[in-house]
């Protein structure tokens, strides 16, 4: 499981860099610098009031046609042909392949990691983790071991914390699309 | 084999993204040989966008990625990309420079554990330095460090780092370490099965930075990105003024460029402060499109997601009109054109009404909860189900905010779709704060969003039914009207918010 960092260790890491008390002294204005030790997270990069309370939240990111609800945290969601997507793993972030028309989309953080983009070569299963936004073209077959990257991309950048973990990422209330 | 760089399709997509209105593009990936067919240029030893020798259609792919970051750049889009691994120089997209611009990308090079730079090789000399699972032990991965900025004058620099050294973030359950994306490294104890993985490369980098950019932009949608060489206030200029090498008054370095950015400096200078204390939130204009052909008020308070209406083809929103009801909103002080492309329509800035930028009570409101504005929309044909004919509209749009989750929830379920937070509102009445609703014209299958001032003529034009029975008021919470009373470059809305007269001119400001 996810141990969410408690705002005290978080505050520790930050503090070892000096920084945070460069910051810390602003009528409740707290917001870490970044300082990511190893198998550190984003998680309380941002945290204004500095008692590890994310107020508000920034929801979800959505497929155009899926007509999606929001899900119980940890469902698989139902993928079709060109839109797939996965609700990743019990966390915070849905990451959907957008249709990219005439529309807008604010605040978004866009990976096109072509990395995902490379058509199963053999015995391919349909990736229920392809959520790129190439991916209605490319019919969501992917190599899953190369799905990851823009996953783990997208929520350094943008997690929110509406799941369970409250993990987030930087910027929490940005929208996000791949 | 390492998946080569898309040429065609990532460019599409990047500018497809600019055009529905991101306001941040993050580029986790880069390439060094550029292949089309039997030519090829090795882009990673070059300044790609300045090339002129090569086969014709390497050149025509790499000026079409060029193109496209220009087109960010145009539109006021920040864009920010791995600096590579490769170690000896910075990658392409990242180390692209547009045209007209010193530098059009944020180049995001990767800090070790101790803040320097992350190379595994310590002297340098090793290209194809060893690099294992976790991090310190023999490898064969030639992905061992952050690529650095060449001494050739003229060449790309480098412009911030982050960490990037086993950076923890969601992973697909059960995935491991795959060599095939030089990515991610579950190292230790570390579960497969938790949804989290510890990554390294620029790739972690990178989406810190553009995070950082999306915290700012949060806070003040109207600052523009700039350039960390161009002495005119801008984003890219604050986050260099308040990295850590800044704060220590160390200069730009090869690897590390001008150093790692301290997020909470940085907000608190995008904030400003007001006699010396630091602001806590900020009041932005809620911009109000139209357009005819989708039927549609639609409120923003992103400038790109304005511009993403306004240079829809198809339905085209306006920012103002004289013919239209309800668009003879305020001007913004000081803010006169949205970001555009060349050959975009132009539409002029107004405010409907201003609404408040963080979640944090501002200073002088101390006492105050606040709650978000979401922001979600709707395209069915209009009336609903009809498919063609004179009378039927397939480019009925609807654009809306609500201020509850739960009544987002009730929007999915109507068929809007989720699209982003937009913004804070009070939720009970604050001094000089007037109620912001959402109401619907069922009849014609719109809602708006509006203040209490505008109530009564939104009900003549027939926007007076709840989108919710859940909400029957439609109220969103409580924001602020346009007024500029003293006529300042600030209006009424955000002196309360930070704590100056409405009524001098004030000249203390030294926010953005």
């Amino acid at each position: 499981m996810m141990h969410k960092l408690s705002t005290a260790r978080a505050l520790g890491c930050l503090l070892s860099l000096s920084l945070f008390s460069h910051c810390a002294s602003a009528a409740g204005l707290q917001i870490g610098s970044l300082d990511l030790r190893p198998g550190q997270s984003a998680e309380l990069v941002v945290d204004f009031q500095g008692d590890g309370k994310i107020v508000g939240y920034s929801g979800y990111v959505l497929a155009d046609t899926a007509r999606l609800a929001l899900p119980p945290v940890g469902t698989i969601m139902p993928s079709t042909a060109g839109y797939i997507c996965k609700r990743i793993s019990e966390t915070r972030i849905i990451v959907i392949s957008e249709i990219l028309g005439s529309q807008p989309l604010p605040a978004n953080i866009i990976d096109a990691n072509v990395d995902e983009l490379e058509p199963v070569p053999a015995a391919g299963t349909p990736a229920l983790d392809a959520c790129d936004m190439l991916d209605r073209i490319d019919d969501g077959f992917m190599r899953q071991t190369i799905a990851g990257h823009g996953t783990h991309v997208a929520g350094t950048a943008a997690s929110n914390a509406t799941n369970a973990d409250g993990y987030t990422g930087v910027c929490r209330n940005c929208g996000v699309g791949m | 084999m390492r998946p080569t760089l898309n040429f065609v399709a990532t460019p599409t997509a990047i500018s497809v993204a600019i055009d529905v209105g991101s306001q941040i593009i993050n580029s986790s990936f880069g390439g060094q040989v550029l292949q089309n067919g039997t030519g090829s240029i090795d882009i990673d030893l070059i300044n790609a966008c300045n090339q002129t020798n090569g086969p014709p259609n390497v050149l025509s792919q790499i000026n079409a990625f060029c193109l496209t970051i220009d087109y960010a750049r145009q539109n006021d889009v920040v864009f920010v990309a791995a600096a590579g691994n490769n170690r000896q120089s910075i990658m392409f997209p990242a180390r692209a420079m547009s045209a007209g611009s010193a530098s059009g990308v944020v180049s995001a090079g990767g800090s070790g554990v101790d803040g320097t730079r992350c190379d595994f090789s310590p002297d340098g000399s090793v290209t194809t330095c060893p690099f294992g699972a976790n991090g310190t032990t023999a490898g064969t991965s030639v992905e061992c460090g952050t690529n650095l900025t060449l001494a050739t004058p003229g060449e790309k620099r480098q412009e911030v780092n982050a960490p990037a050294v086993n950076i923890r973030a969601p992973f697909y359950t059960g995935q491991t370490w795959d060599a095939g994306i030089f990515c991610a490294v579950v190292v230790g104890n570390d579960s497969a099965e938790d949804g989290f993985g510890n990554c390294t490369g620029t790739s972690m980098a990178a989406p810190q930075i553009a995070g950082i950019f999306g915290v700012l932009r949060s806070i003040n949608p109207l600052a523009p990105a700039g350039d960390p060489e161009i002495p005119a206030m801008g984003l890219r200029m604050v986050v260099r003024q308040t990295s850590d090498r800044a704060q220590q008054n160390l200069p730009w370095n090869t690897a590390l460029g001008y150093g790692r950015p301290d997020l909470a400096a940085a907000a608190r200078r995008v904030l400003g402060t007001v006699l010396g204390q630091p602001v806590r939130n900020r009041a932005i204009p809620l911009f109000r499109l139209y357009s005819q052909a989708a039927n549609d008020y639609a409120a923003t308070t992103s400038p790109q997601g304005a511009m993403a209406l306004i240079r829809n083809t198809a339905a085209g929103w306006v920012s103002s009109s004289t013919s239209v009801p309800f668009m003879q909103g305020t001007l913004v002080p000081g803010y006169t054109a949205f970001p555009r492309e060349t050959g975009a329509p132009i539409e002029t800035p107004r405010a409907s009404a201003y609404v408040l930028s963080t979640e944090f009570a501002p200073s002088t409101y101390p006492n105050a909860e606040l709650k978000p504005l979401y922001y979600l929309d709707r395209g069915q044909p209009f009336p609903v189900d009809c498919t063609a004919g004179p009378n039927c509209n397939l480019l009925n749009r609807d654009f809306i905010l609500v201020g509850d989750s739960s009544e987002v929830n009730t929007a999915l379920a109507f068929g809007y779709r989720y699209r982003g937070l937009q913004g804070y509102v009070f939720t009970q009445p604050q001094f000089g704060t007037e109620a912001l609703y959402l109401r619907c014209n069922t009849l014609i299958d719109d809602c708006a969003v509006f203040l209490e001032s505008e109530a009564a003529d939104f009900a003549n034009q027939g926007y007076q039914s709840s989108l919710t029975v859940g909400n029957l008021s439609g109220l969103l919470g409580y924001a602020f009207g346009t007024n500029n009373s003293d006529s300042d470059l600030l209006p009424d809305a955000l002196e309360r918010v930070i704590g100056t007269s409405i009524n001098h001119a004030d000249s203390d400001f030294c926010g953005l």
